[in-house]
């Protein structure tokens, strides 16, 4: 399990679509080596589509069956604002979340 | 001057100032007798105003400004113009007031406005659930499209509290909506070019979809029962969504740019 702090890892920017897609490329490594990714939010705000769905969403543009994604992907502390948000961009690109990956 | 500078019901009078003034290359005596009030998104206009000017090379100078209305940073900026030589950094109009956040940004993206803004209005916050992170949110979307879309170097956004409204935006002077847009789509008008921005995965983006940033930015001021209105070249849309009213109209004089201005009311304000 490898824990991608976010408001640490992108702590200048966790807006952009270049950090979304940074932390797409993490998520996808750990993947590829069957690891699950926890990120880790804090309870703090994100309150941005393009870093969502650069960083989350497009894993369903991904060869990565959704299934495994759902597998091997967990969101902690997320912010209760932040969660629709998330939700939104996601099924936009057909990737459905599953409340059991919320801690 | 109009009475209340920020009010859109003046826009064109405000555009008026940017069509007008700069491209007859005269100078420009700006009268504040009549002003009473300047709004947070006033200010951002005329911080847009200044730069214009001085980029023109322009003679600006001011008068009749009355004491609460001289307190503001871009009106001393004004009323000091002929002191700088060439255009002086974005961040010179920041004012940092207590109902009132204004600052500029050039080329990058000003995360820490929101966790001043989140700082310098916590009550409010505090009192309206889902306020903040709904301008966070908005803020995020329009300065990244600002950075990304309107090749502009710099543009100002602005936070502030005017009576039991809450009011965020983000105005640049860069490449207009319509100019965009109608590289790729087809409109009748440029406010139809303006409405079509805030269509779920409309993008000007040839690589790296996108598309969702104004169409979330439109849906959450809609839930939150506030009022967005988009000023871009000859478009001016208003929705307010408590009174399901729209405005929709040519304005006189053409933005070359896009201005975004976004209120909410406030309990506790």
């Amino acid at each position: 399990m490898i824990e991608i702090n976010i408001f640490k890892v992108f702590a200048n920017d966790y807006v952009t679509r270049e950090a979304g897609e940074l932390l797409r490329k993490m998520i996808l490594e750990n993947m590829a080596a069957e690891k699950i990714t926890v990120i880790v939010l804090n309870n703090k705000m994100v309150a941005s589509t393009s870093f969502f769905d650069e960083g989350i969403a497009k894993l369903a543009l991904t060869k990565i069956e959704k299934e495994k994604i759902k597998q091997l992907l967990m969101f902690k502390d997320i912010h209760k604002f932040d969660v629709p948000t998330l939700l939104a961009v996601c099924k936009h690109r057909g990737l459905v979340l599953d409340k059991t990956q919320f801690k | 001057m109009p009475k209340s500078v920020g009010d859109l019901a003046h826009i064109d009078s405000i555009l008026n100032l940017f069509t007008n003034s700069i491209e007859n290359k005269s100078p420009i005596t700006l009268d504040f007798s009549n002003v009473e009030q300047i709004y947070p998104e006033g200010l951002a206009m005329l911080a847009c105003f200044f730069d214009q000017c001085k980029e023109r090379q322009l003679k600006v100078e001011v008068k009749s400004v009355k004491k609460q209305i001289r307190k503001h940073t871009v009106i001393q900026n004004l009323i000091n113009f002929q002191n700088y030589q060439t255009l002086p950094s974005a961040k010179i109009h920041n004012e940092h007031g207590e109902t009132v956040l204004l600052e500029g940004a050039e080329l990058s993206l000003n995360i820490g406005f929101l966790e001043m803004m989140a700082l310098r209005f916590s009550k409010v916050f505090a009192e309206n659930e889902g306020l903040e992170y709904n301008c966070r949110l908005i803020l995020n979307e329009l300065m990244t499209n600002s950075r990304d879309h309107s090749g502009a170097e710099r543009y100002y956004m602005y936070a502030g509290l005017v009576d039991s409204n809450f009011l965020v935006g983000v105005l640049d002077m860069g490449v207009s909506i319509p100019t965009k847009l109608e590289a790729k789509y087809n409109c009748e008008g440029d406010t139809d070019y303006i409405e079509k921005a805030f269509e779920l995965g409309v993008s000007t983006r040839r690589t790296r979809e996108g598309g969702l940033g104004l169409n979330h930015t439109f849906n959450l001021v809609k839930n939150a029962e506030g009022r967005v209105s988009v000023t871009s070249r000859f478009g001016h849309l208003k929705r307010y969504f408590k009174s399901k009213r729209i405005t929709r109209r040519k304005t006189k004089h053409k933005l070359n740019g896009t201005w975004v201005f976004v209120r909410f009311s406030a309990k506790g304000a």
